[in-house]
């Protein structure tokens, strides 16, 4: 399969009900955010993308990456015992290193795609990406991807009658907040200051200075004392 | 001629048309970043662009106006 994003997306215009997943053992063409590659092995990736259409204003939708990106670690504790954490806002790391990415897309009018791509097990490739690891490679037994597939979707299931129900146990997961980050700022420049809060909105809220940012978008990079 | 606004705060990721360009009803224009999640903004109505008013890299707020299809 090339994508699962793609073919829930065109599963979705063609009318699918909320509810729809759809599941790859690899990717041909796998996509993360912004055009980026997303690798995957053989039998050794959970690959999936389920249909929603929210009853929530388009301007909400986005934060139904962060529910994905709860319901995902919570998952991966419930099924392997894996604490893992979240880079705001929904990268999924065990440690420093990012072992889940989820990538969500608009369906206009109505419906939202959410996927997502785990690496289970195997070997991760040095280049596929800086800081990657895989739930085997930190050191947890491999669940069975169907069973991981089953309480991620269960979790994120559970959330979705009040999506900002999440929050909570967002702020609990989150390795973002209480560090020091530097933003891109969409425009050019950047922004450097400490992580304070998310807010009801999915926005970051950064302490620069005193004069607090809320972030919405672009990139976030943890620094460490000495950067 | 209908203005395309936008529906929430967010980065431009991708501008796909150009003024003078003709589009149909459903093609997409722009595609905005929010949260990593990508959203298309479509054309409502076949037609072309008459203008262009963000740049890829830049950021829209809630209600601005994307692009004009005569």
């Amino acid at each position: 399969m090339s994508s699962t994003n793609d073919v829930a997306l065109e599963l979705a215009g063609g009318g699918a009900a909320e509810g729809t997943v759809v599941v790859a053992d690899h990717q041909t063409a796998g996509r993360g955010r912004l055009g980026r590659g997303w690798w995957s092995q053989p039998g050794g990736s959970l690959i999936a993308s389920w249909v929603l259409r929210p009853a929530l204003p388009p301007d909400r939708w986005p934060f139904l990456t962060l529910v994905a990106g709860v319901a995902l670690c919570d998952a991966l504790l419930v099924v392997s015992g894996v604490k893992a954490t979240l880079k705001w806002p929904n990268d999924v790391l065990i440690g420093e290193a990012k072992c889940a990415g989820i990538l969500a897309e608009a369906r206009p009018p109505g419906a939202v795609v959410i996927g997502l791509g785990v690496n289970v097990s195997g070997h991760v490739p040095a280049d596929a990406a800086e800081g990657a690891t895989s739930i085997v490679g930190a050191g947890a037994e491999a669940p069975r991807r169907s069973d991981l597939l089953a309480e991620v979707l269960r979790a994120f299931g559970a959330f979705m009658p009040n999506p900002a129900s999440v929050l909570p146990r967002y702020r609990e997961l989150s390795a973002t907040l209480g560090t020091r980050v530097r933003a891109q700022r969409a425009g050019g420049g950047s922004l450097t200051g400490s992580a304070t809060d998310v807010d009801e909105g999915g926005a970051l809220l950064i302490d620069a200075g005193g004069e607090i940012v809320r972030v919405t978008a672009g990139e976030i990079i943890h620094l460490r004392t000495y950067d | 001629m209908p203005d395309v606004e936008a529906e929430m705060v967010a980065n431009v990721w991708k501008v796909l048309v150009s003024p003078g360009q003709a589009v149909s009803a459903g093609e997409t224009l722009v595609i905005l970043e929010s949260m990593k999640m990508e959203i298309p903004v479509e054309s409502p109505v076949d037609g072309t662009v008459s203008a262009v008013n963000v740049e890829e890299g830049g950021v829209v707020q809630e209600g601005d106006i994307i692009a004009t299809i005569d």
